[in-house]
């Protein structure tokens, strides 16, 4: 029954888009040792804090599934891998952020949003466009924040989970919180076993044979830990721990009768920070260790490629609180090291520098922000980062609001470094962000609009050299334009609430600059990236039940740069009950997806699952 | 009053509440029908007058396939999925006409489609294969497959089109070669390195010897006297740092059918050029090759000249190349992404005609 209070509360929280505007006036010790500083940075831009009702209460929720059916992110999934397309970027056009640490593999760029189980986290904050560029590299169509926050309030949980699903998915997860005045202590445990054998019509066959797909099954772990002490009323120091462990067979698409690839992917990501308050302002030091193992084997097509990179991170904070304006200054120092067998030198080492700062600016209804990062990479000075964002509140009825940033890539140690094909000559890559929006806000009702324009030059791209391998070059120019639009609607008549999200996006991404006479992909859409994407949400709680319905839209992709060829749209509905037991310690939630046993193609050739049930018991002692 | 007000309100509320239900459900409801089903066409002799171009895709998509290009110049493209209804595979490598049966390796996805030539008529698959990469008939019911996943040739009995039994060679069987009893398989290295040609006699399938040719062999071709041509690329070497120190030079090489001993070789003078795509005329006299894949030019070679050519016969870079009827083909694969090109060229060079067909064109075979 507690706990029901607590979900209820939790639900209530106020919708997230005006929620910014409490924190741009009110300083209050408690809530700048918490601040979002992607929030702050966002100020012009559009950043959504997701709300928990949307992500449920299945602990094998994915990031990557979630993003699929929810908001204006395109997930491009093939084989183990999916990857988030932003405004029509690539996939290492995202920024990954875990507490502010980035967590884009060195070698790749990537991240992986298959790997991240999202209800082990309390906070997920998805900016759109270029606004966490002072993060740093990649932030270039947009940024995913996931966070672990901390809190001093006197508490204590345990909550057991089993998860039983289609195809073979077994899961469990303890989830131990112990909190007061003083101290905070999170623990999560989390298993999945997951043979993923659905069945499915392999179109790409003779007479359209009912398959199953095989070689696709899954074993992850994760265990994470949080450890928080609070000196006193302004000093507080945070340790957080996160151990994952994925043992993934990697289909192959549907052409291929059998696989053989294996992915491994371990982590071992520690961060200490601490944050003081005094009268001159908010400090924050930080550090992190972040060591990614990953391996690559197919060993009937001889290819084993390992690798292993360290990160450490240092990164010194610091706010000074004017009465109407913040000032940040920051500085980063980070190690990166890696050893692969698939490098020029076994072992590469890099060291990246960074300086940023920062001014918020609020006065009455109205913030600004003014930003610049300076990075020094390989030893030279790559151009400054500037940013630049108003917000002007009117009559509490609306918000408008524009922003305008540049961003950057820094290339991956697999485009410097690959032997013998690698090219170390190659610039980061320079992006132009410019939007302008307007939130709406009335009686529970949310509209917002943005359009955008994002200019990327410099675009890396692998082509033929002149001895006719493959190589990275700077060569491609894309210019993605469009709008996103959401909407959010809240009605409570007694004890029936009804909710409603929606999402839809409007995007065109074209290719600027052809390598050749021949080159018919100038002027074309990008591959893997929809005109049209939106969901619809509906959400029903009446007492101890709650029923989410949601309509999640993805348009069709070209699959060619000159597109002739591509997928078709797809719509998929996904649907869940959730029942609270009053008298018993309970929570229960069934899940169905893709209720109508849509066959579709996330990608050429892949097949997806049909209607996959998920039941979740959630046990809750507080 | 105002009781009856709220009262008012709460059920136009109730009554909403049910209606997006409604239109939630109502979406659900229309979002589940939509169906499209092709229907197969069979076009038996369609594809008896001009050639094929077999398309690579994209490795890992399964958007492989094969093109026709007819004697009067008018392209199709993607015949195999047409004719049979269902995809052809990942990453088509070559396609050889064996008995009047169109052999098509799909490399990555380990097998080989047997089709009817004059239709592209599906007529069965050779699994059993793990990484192939060119089929030869070697005699009247048996075939090599070169396969670089078990460094070996797989042998295929004709009859039954299955495999029966495998031979082992070097790293990475490529292109092969049939003079006599002898076949003459290009070690290319495959993920590493070789520098060697395996015989084996067709008849027993026995390796008879192993002729050290060059770095990297890749093709090989017979001529008029039934001597096998081989071009090694070369190499491009590394230091323990995978630094480039420096190019093993490539190698044409010339071996004596009947004695299966190396007769001449003709090493290229700029070790840093590592040559490709070895070539012949039907009149088997004439080879071809490029000096480098895909940004360099083709040159040509008469089988009794005695050095290698400095002038290039024709100055433009290939993907694929081939030889047929008096003319020398060409691909261009663009950006590896979208559909390529196929140009023709006469024997002096002149460029004749292109033609635009699959993604990433790689091969020919012509009827």
């Amino acid at each position: 029954m507690k706990f029901y209070l607590i979900y209820i509360s939790l639900l209530s929280l106020p919708f997230n888009s005006l929620a910014q505007a409490t924190l741009d006036t009110i300083h209050l010790p408690e809530v700048l040792l918490n601040e979002s500083k992607a929030e702050a940075h966002a100020i012009g831009g559009r950043i959504e804090r997701v709300n928990p009702i949307l992500l449920g209460k299945s602990n094998t929720q994915l990031l990557s599934d979630y993003l699929t059916k929810n908001g204006s992110v395109y997930i491009k999934q093939y084989g183990a891998l999916a990857t988030p397309s932003f405004r029509g970027t690539s996939s290492s056009h995202t920024l990954f952020l875990w507490n502010d640490i980035p967590l884009n593999s060195l070698s790749t760029g990537l991240i992986d949003l298959s790997l991240l189980p999202i209800n082990s986290f309390n906070q997920l904050q998805i900016a759109y466009g270029s606004s966490s560029s002072i993060f740093g590299s990649g932030a270039v169509g947009g940024a995913i924040h996931l966070n672990n926050t901390v809190d001093f309030k006197q508490s204590s949980k345990i909550n057991l989970a089993v998860e039983r699903g289609s195809f073979g998915l077994a899961a469990h997860q303890i989830d131990l919180k112990n909190a007061s005045k003083r101290h905070f202590f999170k623990l999560i445990y989390n298993k999945l076993e997951y043979e993923n054998n659905f069945t499915f019509i392999n179109t790409t066959r003779l007479n359209l044979p009912l398959e199953n797909y095989n070689h696709a099954s899954i074993e992850s772990e994760n265990l994470q830990s949080i450890l928080a002490y609070k000196h006193n009323k302004n000093t507080n120091l945070e340790f957080h721990f996160w151990k994952a462990t994925n043992i993934r067979e990697v289909p192959a698409n549907m052409t291929v009768s059998s696989s053989t690839a294996m992915q491994y992917d371990d982590a071992n990501r520690l961060s200490i920070n601490t944050t003081h308050l005094s009268r001159i302002g908010k400090i924050n030091v930080k550090f992190a260790s972040m060591e990614e193992d990953f391996n690559y084997v197919d060993d009937p097509k001889n290819i084993d490629s390992k690798i292993l990179a360290k990160s450490y991170i240092y990164n010194i904070d610091f706010s000074h609180y004017f009465k109407i304006a913040t000032l940040n200054i920051g500085a980063s120092l980070i190690n990166n090291n890696i050893t692969s067998n698939n490098y020029q030198n076994n072992t590469e080492k890099e060291e990246e520098k960074a300086i940023y700062t920062s001014l918020q600016s609020y006065y009455k209804g109205f913030a600004a922000d003014i930003s610049l990062r300076n990075q020094i990479y390989n030893g030279s000075a790559i151009p400054l980062i500037p940013s630049f964002g108003i917000k002007q509140n009117i009559y509490d009825l609306f918000i408008i609001r524009a922003k305008s940033n540049k961003s950057f890539r820094l290339p991956t140690f697999n485009e410097r470094f690959w032997i013998g094909l690698g090219n170390e000559n190659l610039l980061p890559e320079d992006g132009w962000n410019t939007e302008a929006g307007l939130d709406l806000n009335i009686k529970g009702l949310q509209i917002g609009a943005t359009i955008y324009s994002l200019k990327v030059v410099d675009w890396i791209q692998w082509t033929p050299n002149e001895n006719g391998q493959w190589t990275p070059k700077n060569i491609k120019e894309v210019w993605s334009r469009g709008i996103e639009c959401n909407l959010q609607y809240k009605q409570k008549i007694h004890n029936v609430e009804c909710l409603i999200f929606a999402n839809y996006q409007y995007n065109q991404s074209t290719n600027e600059k052809g390598i050749s006479e021949l080159d018919n992909s100038v002027g074309k859409q990008l591959i893997y990236t929809p005109y049209h994407k939106g969901n619809f949400v509906f959400i029903l709680k009446k007492l101890n039940f709650q029923l989410n319905i949601n309509h999640a839209y993805n348009g069709l992709v070209f699959t060619t740069s000159d597109n002739l060829d591509l997928l078709d749209d797809y719509w998929l509905t996904d649907l869940s009950f959730l029942y609270e037991f009053s008298e018993l310690p309970f929570n229960l939630q069934l899940k169905i997806k893709n209720m109508q046993n849509k066959r579709y193609q996330p990608y050429e050739n892949y097949p997806a699952a049909g209607r996959t049930f998920l039941l979740t018991l959630n046990y809750i002692i507080n | 009053m105002k009781k009856t007000k709220t009262m008012k309100k709460t059920k136009t509320m109730k009554k909403n509440v049910k209606k997006l239900l409604f239109i939630a459900l109502a979406i659900t409801a229309f979002s589940s029908c939509k169906k499209d089903s092709p229907t197969p066409t069979f076009n038996e002799g369609l594809y008896e007058d001009g050639y094929f171009v077999t398309n690579e895709g994209n490795f890992g998509t399964g958007n492989g396939s094969i093109s026709f290009v007819s004697d009067n110049g008018t392209v199709e493209n993607n015949i195999f999925e047409k004719v049979n209804n269902f995809l052809l595979g990942d990453v088509v490598q070559s396609m050889n006409i064996i008995n009047n049966q169109a052999y098509i390796v799909v490399n990555n996805s380990s097998k080989i489609e047997v089709a009817s030539i004059d239709s592209l008529k599906y007529v069965t698959t050779i699994d059993d294969l793990v990484s192939p990469r060119y089929i030869t008939k070697v005699s009247e019911n048996k075939a090599y497959v070169s396969d670089w996943g078990i460094n070996g040739v797989q042998v295929i009995d004709l009859n039954t089109n299955s495999v029966v039994s495998s031979i082992t060679c070097g790293n990475g069987p490529e292109g092969m070669a049939v003079s006599g009893d002898n076949v003459y398989v290009c070690n290319s290295g495959g993920w590493g390195l070789d520098n060697k040609v395996t015989v084996i006699n067709s008849l027993t399938d026995v390796v008879e010897t192993e002729i050290i040719v060059g770095d990297k062999p890749k093709s090989a071709v017979v001529d008029l006297n039934g001597d096998v041509w081989v071009l090694a690329t070369g190499n491009t070497e590394y230091d323990a740092n995978w630094n480039i120190v420096g190019h093993s030079a490539g190698k044409l090489i010339k071996i004596n059918g009947s004695t299966a001993q190396i007769d001449k070789i003709f090493t290229f003078s700029d070790s840093t050029e590592h040559p490709t795509n070895l070539i012949i005329n039907e009149s088997r006299d004439i080879l071809y090759f490029s000096n480098g894949a895909w940004s360099k030019s083709v040159f040509e070679f008469q089988i009794n000249a005695n050095e290698l050519p400095t002038n290039p016969l024709i100055n433009k870079n290939f993907y694929g190349m081939s030889c047929n009827n008096g003319y020398i083909y060409g691909t261009d694969a663009v950006d590896f992404n979208q559909e390529g090109w196929s140009y023709r060229y006469t024997s002096s060079g002149l460029i004749v005609d292109s033609v635009q067909v699959g993604i990433i064109p790689g091969g020919y075979c012509f009827n």
